[in-house]
This record gives C-alpha cells, structure tokens and sequence, in this order.
C-alpha cells in the first residue's frame, strides 16, 4: 500500500507483488516499469474490500494516518499486516489497529524482516545517502534479521554498533525464524505460583513480559491438592514444594523459555535456582511493573545466551547497560550490532564493580547463575539475586 | 668501611641490574640477588655487614614476600574446579607423604619434609607460559596443584614453627590457632564491606592518588602481622594469611595488585635475598655436594612418583612431576625461619639454599626438554 521509496524497494525485491495506490500517474509509471501496481483509493472502505488481499500479507507504506485506516479495514481480510511506520508515535496506534509487526524504519522495510518468513536467507544491501553516516545501532533491521557482515572498498569489515555506515557499503543480512529467536527470545512464559502471596504483583509483571515479547503466558499452580498448569489460575491457591516444581518443570523442557517466580523467603533454594537454571532462565519477579532500567552483569565465559538477552531487553524494553566482569569478553561486545546498549567494561575490581552496579537504581538484572568469569563470590551473587529491589533474571 | 647509605646504593644497584642480568643469562633475578650478596658479603668482598636498619628491611622483605605469596593464590581458581579438586590434593598429600618417609629414614627433620614438597609458583607459571597456553588442561592442573602445595606448605610450615616456639605448650598453640578463627572473621567482614560500602571499596582499585588501595593492604598485612606477634605466631604466617586474604575476599582486582607487587618485588625482596646472601658462608665439601645431591634425588621422587597417580603415561607423569620439583623464593624463606630458630645447621642451610638453586636452573630446563622430546598429550583424557 503506497508507491513512494519505501515500497518500491520492497516491491523490487517481491517475485509476488501487488502496489497499490491512489496516485493514477504513479500507478502508470509503476506498470511501465514492469511492477504489478493497480490503482485503488486508500481511504475507500469498498475500493478496499475489493483488493485481492485473501492470505496476502499486506506491508503499508504510505505515510502514517493513511495506514492506520487502510489496517482498520484489511484487518479481517489479511493475512499478515505490516507497518512500516515513519514515527515512533504511532507505533501505539498501529498495535491497537490490529499490524502484526511494526518496522520504525525504511532499513527494516529494506530486509523486508517479516516477509522472509520461514527459511534462513542471507539478504545483501547496498547503503544509498538515506542511510549514510548512520551508526549500526541507530538502524531498526527488525526481528528476524540481523547484520553479518560490511563490505566497504572490497575489504570486510566485522559489524559493531558504533560502526557508522557509508554510501557505497554492501551490507551482508541473515534473515530467518532463528534470527527471530535470538532477537526476541520468549515463546512462552510460564509462571510458577509456589505460594499463595503476592501472585498479583507477579502476574502483573509476567504480563508485562508478555506484553512486550509477544509471548503465549502459562501458570503453574497447585490447586484443591492438584498440579494444574493452565493460562488461569485457580481461586483456591495451596503452598507448591520444590520438588514438585522441579518435577513439573522437567516435562516442560523444550516447550518453557521462561520461568517467572517469586524470591523464596528462606533463600535455601540454592541446588532449585542451578537445576531450573540449567534448562530454562528464571525470572525472581520483585513485582515490578516495568523495566525503565536494566542491568546486565556479564559474570560468564559462555557470554551468547546473556548477550542475546541483553539484545532483545535493549531492543524491545528499557535503556539497557552491559557490564563485562572480564577483559577477555570484550571479543564478544562485536556480536551486539545494531542496539543500544551501552557496554562496559569493569577496570577495577569485578566484584566490586558487579556489587556497586547492581546496587543502583536498577529494575531488572540479568545475571548467569554459572559464575565463571569475573570473579563474583557466590554468596555476594546470592545477594545481588535476593537482596537488592531488582528484579533478576537469572540464566545458565 | 661503607655507609649505610653506601651499602643502601649498592644494593639498590643490584636489586636493579640483577632482573636485567637474569633475562642474558636465563635465571631467575632472585639467583642473581643471591649470588651479589653472596660476593659483596661475609665471604668475599665483606661491604655489606650486617645492620639493624638492613635486618630490618629484610625482615620486611620476607614478611613481603609471604604476603605476595598469600596474594599470589587463585582460590577462584580452586573454588571452581569443583570435583576435580580431590586430585591436586591427592597429589598434594602423596607428595608430602613420600617426603615424610624419606625424609625420616634419613633422619631429617621435618622441616625437609615440608620444604621437599614446596613449589615456586614463580618458576612454574612463567615455564608453562613458555610452552603452552594458560587454557590448556596441563597448564591448569599445574597451576592449581601449586597453589594447593604452596598453601598447604605454608600452613604446615606456620605450625610447625608454632609447636616449636609456642613455651605455653598446647594451651599457647591453641591460642594462637586463633589467627585461623580472626582471618575467617576477616573475610566475612570483607565481604560485608564490599556489600554495604561498593563506592569505597572501589576506591581501592582505582587511580586514586592516595592510594587508599596500597594504605589499606598495608594496614591488613600489618595488622596480622601485629596479630601474630601478639598470638605468638610466626610474622610470616600473619604475613601469608594477609595476603590470602585479599585475595579471597577480593578475588582479583589487577591494579592493586599491582601496586603491590611493584612494593614488594621492585624493592623490598630483592633487599631479602641479597642480605640473606651476604650472610652464606663458602663452605663447600665433599659431604656438602653428597647431602645437596640426596636432597636433588628425594625431592625429584617426592614430585615424580605422586604423579603416576594422577596421571597413567610416562610422559605427562614425568614432565609435570618435574616441573613441580622447581623450588625457590619459599623454600629459602622456610630455609631462613629454620635456621632462625636453630632448625638446622649453617651447613644445611647453605646445602638447602644450594639445592634450591640447582632445582630451580634444572627443573625448568628439563621440563622443556620433556617438552620437545615427548609431544605432551592433554592429560584431561588420562587421569
């Protein structure tokens, strides 16, 4: 929908597509250029309806008040809907409209993220003066894709988020459900209600996960002397024991991305936080409504699985800081292109570092139960997860 | 008749020159600070005799050099190899064992038993970095068997000398076991500091120009220090417990660390070895030569055989258990305390400092050799 740059590039790049416009004259060019366009007035409601749009997936590129009325009357109709919005204002309204995916730049319109779809595929682009002198991070690739390689004056260069781009650059994109999955990274949520207080605060906060990562939410819960895991909670909560939380947890593997559950007050849940650890990441919920501030506590020597959560809290949910607790990880701060993280290094005394940080204002930690690199005593990381107001995320 | 000052420029002198010296002739400095003091001293040249003000900066240098010893410990490191912690003690035990039997059916005193099992971390680290990478299995097993040996030797040392010097009998070794109870507290309360005060603590490990971090260190080495001066323990102990300390507490923090090392090793220890040289008397004999060579022969098998438990194949067997013979800066303090409260001879010492100098040229020359001649497998796989 629409025939200005943005859909043109993506048309280009389409074997099936249809443009479509209210502007005759554009239309007329389009056609003579080889495009499939048709004429029809974007503000038409019947015009509309009429488009052969059944399991098409619909990309709006028009300007923004003109695709929020075009997604209000395709909804029903369509299969996928996308927008790809020019302000970060109406991202609201476009999810309220019922758009399956916002892309807040042309570059992700570019990637055409959400149409790739299925298989892994490796996209090349070259960088025009839209783009020039932008850094990495600056630029919305979306979800699926992410930016492997540059290629500027025949030599490779390896892509970090301050890199900014020239006119002339050959951008190297991996696109795939895979690339979905490291970006954003929860399927499914499951709540574990091991006692009966303060579940609403911990529903409040999973919900708010879910919210932002377009997860499916499950509650585990112990209800009239029965183990039920439901998207509701019963009425009539009872106590759950650990090990019946192990147990249950255990046939979930491969379905959970994460468990949510509250801090134990005893704290004696030393060998529960490492086996549930080792198999899903465990959200200890300090009932927090948001995450405005999150910290990122890079205490592990297989760094890949918190940086990539550091990527999709830095990318969909609050301003995101990444401590290093040892030299040798800054090799992996390469991989965090295209976000906004602000990375640092600790240059004094990891524990200390990792103490201070952590004791800030904070509202979410991400920390690895591991505790391989960077020194941190257990019993201090004990405190970092139990003691301070944050929430912790705790992964392998 | 030379100045102090004189004799404070001369030392200086060498404790400058002798790391440059040792880097030409592949030795350690410490060899070199040795063999200075040993010529300008009693028996040759006789410029540097023996002051207060000179026993005193060595006394400092050996309370020093255990500290940086205590320091040197990575207890991250033997924290987290876990379960397979059970094999450097095992070869720890073994080797301290065999030490024992041999060294009583040659009518040693204990202090042979402890100081045949003692390992220089100073020569085996940079030895294996020669070789292999800090990365590797071998590195890693020898490391950390070293700073089990070392720490157990130390301990073992403290308490001997502590039975010997304790008059109060039992009741006065028991009281001075307290120092263990006092640095346990120690710990808890530096792990409460960093909890409650991070900012301050920070402080320690940054460029801070008062340099609270040194200011600090020193208050603790100090204070345990005081601490077994008053419990009637052994200043190197309190020194050692320090320096373990930190390092627990801490687990890391390369500026600081540093800083004290600069302190100790680029002033301080050199001025150790060198008095300590200067005070060998040249008596070399043919009995001399027989005893150092028994101590060579018992300290190889103390450190060989052991291995064999550890590890199934000859080759890594002998390479790792060579390289554990390598002795120096702890063996010749142990050597010195042993000889302070009348432990051993004058003779001895001299054949013990010799001995120690022999295994710490040899050792690593013959682990390199092993080296090249066996391609040395990871021994991951073997044990």
């Amino acid at each position: 929908m629409g025939s200005g740059g943005k859909a043109l590039n993506l048309a280009s790049r389409l074997e099936d597509h249809l443009i479509v416009d209210s502007d005759k004259r554009s239309i007329e060019n389009l056609t003579n250029k080889g495009f499939n366009a048709v004429y029809c007035d974007l503000e038409d409601i019947e015009s509309l309806k009429k488009l052969p749009l059944e399991n098409s997936t619909v990309i709006l590129a028009s300007c923004d008040d003109v695709n929020l009325k075009v997604a209000e009357i395709l909804k029903p109709v369509a299969k996928h809907i996308i927008a790809l919005a020019d302000s970060d204002d109406f991202c609201t309204k476009y999810e309220k409209a019922g758009v399956s995916r916002i892309c807040r730049s042309s570059f992700a319109a570019l990637v055409l993220s959400e149409v790739v779809e299925t298989t892994r595929r490796y996209i090349e682009i070259e960088i025009d003066s839209d783009f020039e002198n932008k850094t990495l991070k600056d630029v919305d690739i979306g979800a699926y894709c992410t930016i492997i390689s540059i290629l500027r004056e025949g030599k490779f260069i390896r892509p970090h988020p301050d890199l900014r781009l020239k006119k002339g650059d050959i951008i190297g994109i991996l696109c795939g459900k895979e690339v979905k999955h490291t970006k954003n990274p929860f399927d499914e949520i499951l709540v574990v209600l091991r006692t009966p207080e303060n579940v609403d605060s911990l529903m409040k906060e999973a919900k708010f996960l879910a919210k932002k990562f377009d997860s499916q939410l499950l509650i585990l819960h112990k209800c009239n002397g029965a183990l039920a895991c439901s998207i509701h909670r019963g009425n009539k909560l009872e106590n759950l024991d650990e090990s019946e939380v192990i147990e249950a947890l255990n046939s979930f593997a491969e379905q959970v991305d994460l468990v949510v559950v509250n801090p134990n007050k005893n704290r004696k849940e030393d060998e529960f936080l490492k086996k549930i650890t080792e198999k899903f990441p465990v959200l200890i919920s300090k009932q927090k409504t948001e995450y405005k501030r999150i910290l990122v506590l890079v205490n592990t020597s297989t760094p890949d699985e918190i940086l990539r959560l550091a990527t999709s809290f830095s990318n969909y949910i609050g301003e995101t800081k990444v401590l290093l607790l040892d030299q040798s990880l800054v090799s992996y701060s390469s991989k965090l292109t295209e976000t906004k993280l602000e990375i640092e290094v600790s240059r004094g005394n990891p524990v200390i570092d990792a103490v201070k940080e952590a004791k800030s204002d904070y509202d979410l930690i991400i920390v690895s139960y591991r505790n391989d690199a960077g020194n941190i005593d257990m019993e201090l990381l004990k405190r970092i997860i139990y003691d301070t107001p944050a929430s912790v995320l705790v992964v392998d | 008749m030379i100045s102090d000052l004189g004799i404070l420029t001369i030392i200086s002198a060498i404790a400058f020159l002798s790391p440059l010296i040792a880097e030409r002739i592949r030795v350690p400095a410490i060899i070199i600070e040795l063999f200075a003091g040993f010529i300008l001293g009693v028996s040759f040249l006789n410029l540097i005799r023996g002051s207060e003000w000179l026993t005193f900066l060595s006394s400092l240098g050996l309370i020093f050099l255990m500290f940086l010893s205590g320091l040197e410990i990575n207890f991250d490191l033997v924290i987290r190899s876990g379960k397979t912690v059970w094999r450097f003690i095992v070869y720890t035990i073994s080797s301290f064992l065999i030490s024992l039997i041999l060294t009583y059916y040659l009518r040693l005193d204990f202090l042979y038993a402890i100081l045949l099992t003692n390992v220089s971390i100073g020569i085996v680290v940079p030895t294996l970095r020669e070789v292999t990478s800090s990365s590797d299995e071998f590195f890693q097993f020898n490391l950390l068997t070293s700073f089990i040996t070392d720490f157990t030797t130390m301990f073992l040392l403290s308490i001997y000398i502590l039975s010997l010097t304790a008059s109060g009998g039992s009741i006065q070794i028991l009281f001075a076991l307290a120092i263990f109870g006092i640095f346990v507290v120690a710990h808890y309360a530096g792990r409460l500091a960093i909890w409650h005060f991070p900012g301050f603590m920070a402080r320690w490990f940054q460029d801070d120009p008062s340099e609270i971090g040194v200011r600090g260190s020193m208050a603790i080495i100090f204070f345990f220090v005081g601490l077994s001066f008053l419990l009637g323990v052994e200043a190197i102990l309190g020194a050692f417990l320090a320096g373990a300390l930190i390092s627990l507490v801490f687990r890391g923090g390369e500026k600081l660390n540093t800083k004290l090392f600069g302190i100790g090793y680029g002033f301080l220890i050199p001025i150790f070895f060198i008095h300590l040289g200067s005070t060998l008397k040249l008596e070399f004999s043919r009995d001399m030569i027989l005893f150092t060579l028994t101590l060579i022969g018992i300290a190889y098998s103390v450190k060989i055989l052991p291995s064999f438990i550890v590890f199934r194949d000859i080759r890594n067997s002998l390479s790792f258990g060579v390289l554990q013979t390598s002795k120096l800066s702890l063996t010749i303090a142990g050597v010195e305390i042993g000889r302070e409260v009348g432990l051993i001879s004058e003779f001895e010492k001299l054949a013990l400092i010799l001995f120690t100098i022999i295994t710490c040229i040899i050792s690593p020359s013959l682990f390199r050799h092993l080296q090249r001649t066996f391609e040395i497998e990871s021994p991951n796989n073997k044990v």
